[in-house]
Parts: structure tokens; C-alpha cells; sequence
């Protein structure tokens, strides 16, 4: 009897508890209980200025295990995969300092979205693949209780790289290797390629290749809001700031050859609030640099580069921002539903968007018509000048077309190779860089985000190895280079 | 701590009102955080409720004592509804085409009361949706033994009858599973007869399901209607069937979008593609046009324009799409019956 009164009377009072705070007698009222608790520390301490409640609530937290600087694809990627990753929930603590929360000139959302396999570097190829998988059963990895499923609008439309009769031999040897990676591409002659796609002109067209499956493209925007819900469930704090300074302590030490090498190591990092001059200085033990086209910048402002040149010292982050204009048209007459992302042999690329005859595409211009990168003003004669006339030399339907918007984003462009830099920096030790992927960011940042976590926890590449992604090999002069850049 | 879990999900999902007390000290839920303890204790009684009677029944404490003695009042503190290990609901919510009811919407907001406020709670309601998912990609594992000993084709063959579907032979009748997905062994003795008809409209298949029916070369009509878990991914992975299939049907998939239909272009040899009644396409005459426009060869059955109800729907005979009770196993997961 006694067990059923308690039975009773414990579950009715606490049911009845519940639901009171659940309508939030207690906890609602949390802002008008500290004005009223402020008043009265006034009144009972006159001439003191009451900052004991000072709220800080906007500010990021003083201590932080991990300080991700850039709140993109690539950075929300890496703190999934620290929190997934991490040994016990709840081990690690992460802070994303992302610069701007309307990511109005993040390359993330200003990107075409393409997702191919086809890179003439193995390691591309596996990234590409890790994260198609990521994409596929993204409902399984994003998935947050309660939250509705994720829709990431992929179009399984694959990839159409056409190559002249130079590039011919490099186009087969690129796609024996992505075969033997796993990806499914088949190759296509010109008559081929003019009975599957008869809009095309393939004057000047030696041999194609076509992505059959895992290549396409898809919504960026929705693949952030999924990765930002899920990383937020797990725990990991946002802020928005900017980085404006290092903390950090050096450490002489002689090499091998006798050399004196300084190592230097993060312990703050200051975060500047927007419109305001207040910092907060954060500890924190590692510092990952996913800062995209400023990441270089931001490798500066940790001394990385300033020292004499030829040392490892002086070896500066090669990354900068690049401008790349994309451009949507709209034309009657073009290719149908089942238009590829194709590639020309000039570099200029298009796909579909919508149903409605709207196509989007650009071209990156060379090194020499190089646009500056101060803003994202769009330059529409070069579209006229540089894009149109061969986008009509290859698809004739092309020739009547209107441009209807038009809009510029950043590459993080790597000017050394065109390929990411993953990992740690050799003299400060705690700065992690997962950034400079010139232009296939969005595209890999699931797989860099576990290879940086990986390294991270673990000391070493397990799923991907990708050693030759390190910041050394820019000292050691040893390019890697990745020949389809779009 | 996940084996804790385990042992409680199962408590919870098979005996139907337990005393709280005497689980917590048969040990079977030791390991159980305090949070579900805590929710534990909550749970009256009913049954035994009326054999003691406590106390004389008070005119105005009884209509709560009704309600305390009621079992369905006391549904909704319950981690999971007691029909759950059907299987039905697991990919029921994933596929989010299910409309809330009332109670179920105040249900789950209790439960988000309850895992906002206790951390046991959340991890638990993680652990269930990994669950739900788990049990698909389960389903989904491909008959690699059956494979290696029969041939790809009675692979595919039992793989479809397994998920409740049906399979025609060449020249042979339709094959078929009965309710609990048992079929006859004399499956196993075409090893010689290629499949050429897979009708597996609502079952769980997914992308991975699929490895299982690819490699079979000569299958000429395949029909996916209605399976809740065949999105575009899939269809960007049909063009390996593109030799052979002629009919395919895709109605009443509820996470197919006009641009999974739109790497069907590799599909040149088909004659029919059924695509009426796709709720993730969002201008089903717009698209069933330009599908029309790619797959010149091709009929293409869609929206029904002069909406002169079922008749337009395509009827074949020897398929026994229509002729099977439409309350299967896996329960009817798009909501049209």
C-alpha cells in the first residue's frame, strides 16, 4: 500500500511539476528575476558599478578545446566529425567563429554545387566518393530528433568533361584511374556522344567523358542548414566574430642539421564581436583554420610566413580569394531534361537549373584576365566576351540566349597546385588547416572534415590517407597537381 | 550503456503495463540512467489498480482516477507506442508523408518536453531513430551466399519474395510470398530461367536493397510502386537494367522528384514508365512532358488529366498488382489505399 501511495503521489506531483515549468512559471521569467536581483545588488551596494551580472551571453566562452575559424561547409564538417568521432559525448569542446551568419560572401553558398569524381589525383576521387556516400544517406548522418528530414535536391545527372585531341590521352589515363577508384565513368566518342546528346557540336571533340552515377549536382544551402541543426545538437557552440589576433608562445629548438627552428604554439585566440571593438580572448588547445578564401590571411595573423623566404619559416599559406562569376540564362530552345553538367573543351561549364529551359554556368577566366577580388561586383562583358561565344560554338541553341541574374563568389584558390591543404602546420603545431580546395570545397567537405578530425584525434589518416595534402609539401616544393579544375 | 537501452526498448515495446517497481528490482534495467527510472515509476498500474481498491471511490477525484486507470491516458509516456515492433512506423516517420493526428502531436511534444529537459531521454530518442535506420539498411543487406550458390537471378529472385514481393520467370507463373513472407523452396530450381517480371511495389527496398536486382540482365518489367524508400538516388543507378527493361513503374513513390526521372535517359529501350501520382514531384504535367520529350520511345502514363478516375491506370492481367489485398505486411506507407 505504502509503494502504491508513493507510487501515486510521486508520479502526480512530478507530472504536475512538469508541465508548470513546461508552461515556464520559473524558468520564463528568468530575464525579470535578474533585473529585479540587479536592483537590488544597487541598492544595496550604491556606489559600486554593478558589472558582477554583466551579460555576456553574446560573447563565446572563455575556454574552448577546439576554435574552428570559418563556419562553412568545411568547418561545420570538421565539428561533426570532432563530435562523432570523439571518445566519450561530450569530450570535446568546439566553438565555430564564423565571421558572418548570412554567409553573404561564403563560397558555400555561392556555389554551383557540382559533385563529380572526375580529378586527375586519386585522393580527389576518394574524397568525392566518401562524400557522395555522405550525401546519399545524409538522413542517417544529419539526422536530429524531431527535426524533419533533410531534402538536398541532388540531381543524379552526372558530368560530361569533353576533350580535344591534347587532352585526350590525359582524359583516358584520368578515368582508368577513377575506375580503379571505384567511380562508374564511361568513355564516349564523338558519335557517341552525338546520339546520346544531339544538342551538342562536337567539332573539336576528340573523346568524352560521362559520370553514370554519384555525380551531379545539389542544394549547398541545404547541406549547411543540415550540418549546422546537427552540429548544434551535438553540442558544439556558435559564435559570430571575427579572429583578429594570436596568442602565442615560441619555443627554440635545434634540428638535426643543427638549425634553429622556432616552435610556436596558439594558447588565445582573440574574437573580435561584430560592429563592436569588445574581444573576448578564448584558450584553446587547437585552432582549425577552415576560413576558405581568407584562410590565408588568417595563417598570417599566427606569424605563418614571416620569416626569411626559402625557410620553412617563410613559407606562406598559398591561398587567396579569387573571384568566379556564374552566370543563369535562360534559352527556349536548349537542351532538355537530360542535360549533363557539361565541360567544354575551353573550360566553360553549364548544367540545368529547373525545369523551365534556365541554365547556369561560367568559365574561370585565366591567370592574365585574373578579376580583382576586392568585391563580388559581376562583370557581364565577360560573359558576352569570354563565355558566350563558346558555350554557342558547342551547344548551337545557345546562339538566342537572355541572361537573367548573374552573381560572383570566392574560390579559396591555391596558387601553387589548386589543391587542399589538410592537416597541421609544422611549426605551429596547434593550427590544423583544412582549407584552399580552389573551388571543389563544397564537394569534399565531408571527407576533409573527417580526415582534419581524424588527424586531430587520432594523429593520423584512416579513412583517406591524404599525406600529400600536408602544408610541407609547399616547402618542399613538391607540387600535386590537379589538372580538372572547373 | 547501449545494451541498457536495448533491454529497455524491448521492456517497453512488448509487455504491456508493467509494475515500475518490480522491473527496477529484477534487475533487469539496472543499468538504465535515472531519467528513465524516473519514468519508470510514473507508470501506474491499471490492472492492479482495480484489485486492491485503495480507497472508496470520491465523486469528485473520479473522473481523474479514470483517467489515472485508463491505459491509453497513460500512452504517451511511453518511450515508443506499443504496436511499434511492427516495423511499421519505423520507416512510416522516415519517410514523413504520414499526417500528424492529434494525440500523436501531443505525444511528441511531451517526449520533446521530456528530452529537452533530461539528457537519458535524448540519447535514448537518438538511439530509437538509429534503430528505425539500422533495420533498413538490415532488410537491405544483399544475398551474397544465396548469390554464390544459385546465381544472381534466384538471389534477386528471393531477395524481392523475402520483402513480400512477387516474381515472374520466364515463361512460369507469378511467384509469390505468402503473409509472413514465407515462400517454396522450388525457387531455388530455376537456376537455369532468367527473372523477367519483378513486381515490389511497397516493399522496403532502398539503394543498397537495389545491388540485389541490377545484376539481372534479362528483366524486362520491374515495378517499384509505392515503396517508400526508392528515392533518386536509385533511379540514378537503373541505367545497369538499361538493355533490357521495358516497363517500369514508379507511382506512388513518395522521395521521387523530377530529378531522379530525369536520369532516366539512360533507360533507351523502354516502352512504358508509369509516374502518376509522385507527391515529390512538383509539376507532375510540366515533367511528365519533358520526360516525354527525353524518352521519345516511350509511353509515359502520368497525371490524369481528364481525371476519369482508376480506369486510365494501366491493367495488366498477369500481373498481380491489383489482385493482392492492399493491407500487406509492411502496411501501405504513402497513405493511398
Amino acid at each position: 500500500m505504502l509503494r502504491r501511495v508513493l507510487q501515486l503521489g510521486l508520479g502526480r506531483s512530478l507530472l504536475i511539476r512538469g508541465l508548470e515549468t513546461r508552461s515556464g512559471n520559473s524558468i520564463l521569467d528568468w530575464d525579470g528575476k535578474v533585473s529585479e536581483f540587479k536592483k537590488k545588488i544597487q541598492s544595496i551596494m550604491p556606489g559600486e558599478p554593478s558589472n558582477l551580472m554583466c551579460d555576456t551571453k553574446h560573447l563565446p566562452p572563455e575556454h574552448s578545446d577546439v576554435v574552428i575559424v570559418g563556419g562553412g561547409v568545411v568547418g561545420l564538417s570538421v565539428a561533426f566529425w570532432l563530435k562523432k568521432l570523439e571518445k566519450r559525448q561530450g569530450a570535446i569542446r568546439v566553438l565555430v567563429v564564423e565571421r558572418d551568419h548570412t554567409y553573404s560572401k561564403a563560397s558555400t553558398g555561392l556555389s554551383v554545387g557540382g559533385i563529380r569524381q572526375q580529378f586527375s589525383l586519386p585522393q580527389n576521387v576518394q574524397l568525392s566518393l566518401f562524400s557522395v556516400d555522405f550525401l546519399r544517406n545524409i538522413n542517417e548522418y544529419l539526422a536530429v530528433v524531431d527535426g524533419p528530414p533533410l531534402d538536398l535536391q541532388f540531381n543524379p545527372l552526372g558530368y560530361l568533361l569533353l576533350a580535344s585531341e591534347k587532352g585526350a590521352a590525359v582524359l583516358e589515363t584520368n578515368v582508368k584511374m577513377q575506375r580503379q577508384e571505384g567511380a562508374k565513368i564511361s568513355l564516349m566518342s564523338p558519335e557517341q556522344l552525338q546520339k546520346k546528346f544531339p544538342w551538342i557540336n562536337t567539332e573539336g571533340v576528340a573523346l568524352a567523358s560521362y559520370g553514370l552515377e554519384n555525380e551531379g549536382w545539389f542544394d549547398p544551402w541545404s547541406l549547411l542548414q543540415g550540418l549546422r541543426r546537427k552540429v548544434q545538437s551535438m553540442g558544439v557552440l556558435f559564435c559570430e566574430g571575427e579572429v583578429t589576433r594570436f596568442i602565442t608562445s615560441s619555443n627554440s629548438m635545434r634540428n638535426s642539421d643543427g638549425e634553429e627552428v622556432n616552435l610556436k604554439r596558439i594558447h588565445e585566440v582573440h574574437v573580435k564581436m561584430d560592429n563592436s571593438l569588445e574581444y573576448q580572448p578564448v584558450e584553446c588547445a587547437i585552432v582549425v583554420n577552415a576560413a576558405g578564401a581568407w584562410s590565408g590571411q588568417l595563417a598570417e595573423l599566427a606569424g605563418i610566413g614571416k620569416g626569411p623566404p626559402g625557410t620553412l619559416e617563410g613559407t606562406k599559406l598559398p591561398v587567396e580569394p579569387r573571384k568566379r562569376f556564374v552566370y543563369l540564362w535562360h534559352c527556349p530552345q536548349g537542351p532538355g531534361l537530360e542535360t549533363p553538367l557539361v565541360t567544354d573543351t575551353s573550360g566553360v561549364y553549364f548544367r540545368r537549373e529547373g525545369l523551365s529551359n534556365n541554365y547556369v554556368g561560367g568559365r574561370s577566366p585565366t591567370e592574365e584576365e585574373e578579376p580583382d577580388p576586392a568585391d563580388l561586383e559581376v562583370d557581364h562583358d565577360f560573359f558576352q566576351n569570354k563565355v558566350w561565344p563558346h558555350l554557342a560554338q558547342r551547344v548551337p541553341a545557345f546562339e538566342a540566349l537572355k541572361v537573367h541574374s548573374a552573381w560572383a563568389g570566392y574560390y579559396d584558390y591555391n596558387t601553387f597546385d589548386q589543391n587542399g591543404v589538410v592537416g597541421p602546420h609544422p611549426l605551429v603545431v596547434n593550427m590544423y588547416f583544412a582549407s584552399g580546395f580552389s573551388g571543389h570545397g563544397l564537394q569534399h567537405a565531408p571527407g576533409v572534415g573527417r580526415a582534419v578530425a581524424e588527424v586531430l584525434l587520432g594523429g593520423c589518416f584512416q579513412t583517406i590517407d591524404m599525406t600529400p595534402f600536408l602544408f610541407s609539401r609547399f616547402y618542399l616544393e613538391e607540387k600535386v597537381l590537379e589538372q580538372n579544375i572547373i | 550503456m547501449r545494451e541498457s537501452v536495448r533491454d529497455g526498448t524491448r521492456w517497453w515495446g512488448e509487455r504491456p503495463a508493467p509494475s515500475g517497481y518490480e522491473a527496477q528490482q529484477d534487475g533487469g534495467t539496472q543499468g538504465v540512467q535515472a531519467g528513465f527510472e524516473l519514468t519508470v515509476i510514473l507508470l501506474p498500474q491499471p490492472s492492479k489498480c482495480r484489485e486492491h481498491r485503495l480507497a472508496p471511490p470520491h465523486p469528485a477525484r473520479d473522473s481523474e482516477r479514470r483517467i489515472l486507470q485508463e491505459p491509453g491516458s497513460w500512452e504517451f509516456l511511453r518511450l515508443i507506442p506499443p504496436k511499434w515492433n511492427g516495423g511499421k512506423r519505423g520507416f512510416r516517420d522516415l519517410s514523413g508523408v504520414v499526417t500528424p493526428e492529434g494525440n500523436r502531436r501531443k505525444r511528441r511534444t511531451l517526449l520533446q518536453f521530456l528530452s529537452d529537459h533530461f539528457c537519458d531521454m535524448e540519447f535514448l530518442r537518438e538511439n530509437v531513430l538509429q534503430k528505425q535506420m539500422q533495420k533498413v539498411s538490415l532488410e537491405n543487406r544483399s544475398f551474397t551466399i544465396i548469390q554464390d550458390k544459385y546465381g544472381r537471378d534466384i538471389a534477386g529472385a528471393c531477395f524481392i519474395l523475402q520483402h513480400g514481393g512477387s516474381v515472374k520467370f520466364r515463361d512460369r507463373e507469378w511467384i509469390r510470398s505468402d503473409e509472413y513472407r514465407r515462400f517454396s523452396a522450388e525457387v531455388l530450381k530455376f537456376q537455369a530461367v532468367p527473372v523477367e517480371a519483378i513486381d515490389a511495389s511497397g516493399c522496403a527496398i532502398n539503394y543498397h536493397g537495389l545491388d540485389n536486382l541490377l545484376p539481372l540482365k534479362k528483366l524486362q518489367c520491374l515495378s517499384l510502386q509505392r515503396c517508400p524508400h526508392v528515392d533518386d538516388w536509385c533511379l540514378s543507378r537503373l541505367y545497369l537494367l538499361a538493355d533490357s527493361l521495358q516497363e517500369l513503374s514508379l507511382a506512388g513513390c513518395p522521395q521521387i522528384s523530377e530529378r531522379g526521372l530525369a536520369c532516366l535517359h539512360h533507360l533507351s529501350n523502354l516502352r512504358r514508365l508509369d509516374i502518376s501520382d509522385l507527391p515529390g514531384v512538383e509539376y507532375p504535367g510540366l515533367t511528365q512532358i519533358l520526360v516525354e520529350e527525353m524518352l521519345p520511345n516511350c509511353e509515359v502514363v502520368g497525371t490524369d488529366w481528364t481525371q476519369e478516375g482508376p480506369e486510365e491506370q494501366p491493367q495488366d492481367p498477369a500481373s498481380p498488382i491489383h489482385a493482392k489485398p492492399a493491407a500487406r505486411d509492411l502496411g501501405d506507407p504513402c497513405g493511398v489505399s
